[in-house]
């Protein structure tokens, strides 16, 4: 054997626990009779396999045992913890809430003139059927209007900003997307005019670009535009 | 009359009343072992091996029942050993109770056994906890290197290399301290 062999050797003996290894033992102390370096390593580990047949394993207290059965039979099932609820999403809930009840309304309010007359669908409506025509669509309107309000005022501020906003635009009397669309009223006009004036931008962009069919038409007596060009908002 | 291990699992997962208290009877000696080596403190090692034994009677479901159920139960252990080491460390530092070092022994060889057992538990206090835990496996657990390397989720290599550096170094403490062989 070798010096660099001595301290792979020892642990090779150490290894062997109890088991005796008198050629492997003989062999590291004739090695170590012969070099002072590793005779300093022979001296360490002998000294350390003396304290390890000193070693006893340790052992609990007297009662331990007793005591870690008693407290086993009282312990209680384990509960199944459940993960924390975490706080409700709020402005996503809130957005897709608004959303939904925006697309309600505006289909309601873009097929709603087609209902009229249809005594069996509008029997399936929670609205009264209407008496006249004038206040029924007014009635109709108003009612979306406070429910759509209220469920919007409930989920978030902006969104009820937003369905408000829309609500506002889509009351203007509109036409179905299928059929050509008619010239615009003068007082409709007057009326996108004072909005226009007064800078009211009821959509945002994205709003505008989903809903924007509800709007009315802004080219009013001008030529009307290829179907391919995006109508405008207001 | 004692069931072997295998059985015992089984009387376990079957929901034996007696089981886990025959369980507990087993193999506290062990668990309490290496949690006194690894804490260095009775009190705490109670603590320890009491919410490791709870833990792996919990856990029986999962225990796979071809294995040997001493390194497993080891394993634990070690875990929560660990896990408390850690959360010693943790405390803050007014809360720690300080243990003065020993200082050197100058008597020139110490042959009393006792003496000897003490020198080799004090020197491994002053190891690595990971150095400390492969030794205690090895040589007071009796573990195989592959079932040390199972129980704490380490190579075998990695296991050798720390236990051969804790021989070195409680070695080299032991003379330090005047122990000769």
């Amino acid at each position: 054997m070798t010096c660099r062999d001595t301290e792979r050797l020892w642990n090779e003996l150490l290894d062997a626990r109890d088991e005796p290894r008198p050629g492997l033992e003989a062999s590291l102390e004739a090695h170590a009779s012969a070099c002072p370096s590793c005779a300093e390593v022979a001296a360490r580990y002998r000294a350390l396999r003396l304290a390890l047949a000193a070693w006893s394993p340790a052992t609990p207290s007297p009662g331990f045992a007793a005591g870690l059965i008693r407290a086993l039979e009282v312990e209680p099932e384990p509960v199944a913890i459940l993960p924390l609820r975490r706080s409700p999403r709020i402005p996503r809930a809130a957005w897709l809430a608004a959303a939904a009840t925006l697309v309600a309304s505006a289909i309601a309010l873009v097929t709603f003139p087609s209902r009229r007359g249809n005594e069996s669908r509008l029997a399936d409506s929670p609205t009264p059927p209407p008496a006249a025509e004038g206040p029924d669509l007014s009635d109709a309107l108003a009612a979306a209007t406070a429910a759509t309000l209220e469920l919007a005022r409930d989920a978030s501020a902006p969104a009820g900003r937003l369905g408000r906003d829309v609500l506002a635009s889509a009351a203007l009397p509109t036409a179905s997307p299928m059929a050509p669309a008619p010239a615009p009223a003068a007082d409709v006009l007057r009326s996108l005019g004072d909005r226009v004036e007064a800078g009211v931008r009821p959509l945002s962009g994205p709003a505008r670009h989903a809903f924007g069919f509800l709007l009315p038409p802004l080219d009013g007596d001008a030529p009307q535009a290829p179907p391919a060009t995006p109508r405008s908002g207001v | 009359m004692l069931r072997d291990d295998v059985a015992l699992v089984e009387a376990l997962r079957a929901g034996d009343p007696l089981a886990p208290a025959e369980l507990v009877e087993r193999f506290h000696g062990v668990v309490f072992g290496l949690c006194l080596r690894m804490m260095g403190h009775r009190h705490d090692a109670e603590d320890v091996a009491q919410e490791s034994l709870v833990r792996a009677l919990r856990g029986i479901g999962g225990f796979d029942g071809s294995r040997p159920l001493r390194p497993w139960l080891l394993g634990i252990a070690a875990n929560r050993c660990r896990t408390a080491l850690g959360r010693r460390s943790r405390r803050p530092a007014s809360a720690t109770v300080e243990v003065a070092a020993d200082p050197v022994d100058p008597r020139p060889g110490l042959d009393d056994p006792d003496d000897l057992a003490g020198e080799l538990s004090r020197a491994l206090d002053r190891l690595r906890p990971e150095y400390r835990l492969v030794f205690a496996l090895y040589h007071e657990q009796s573990l195989l290197y592959d079932e040390i390397a199972q129980a704490i989720g380490r190579p075998v290599g990695t296991v050798k290399t720390w236990l051969h550096r804790a021989r070195a170094e409680l070695a080299d403490e032991l003379t330090r301290r005047g122990v000769t062989g």
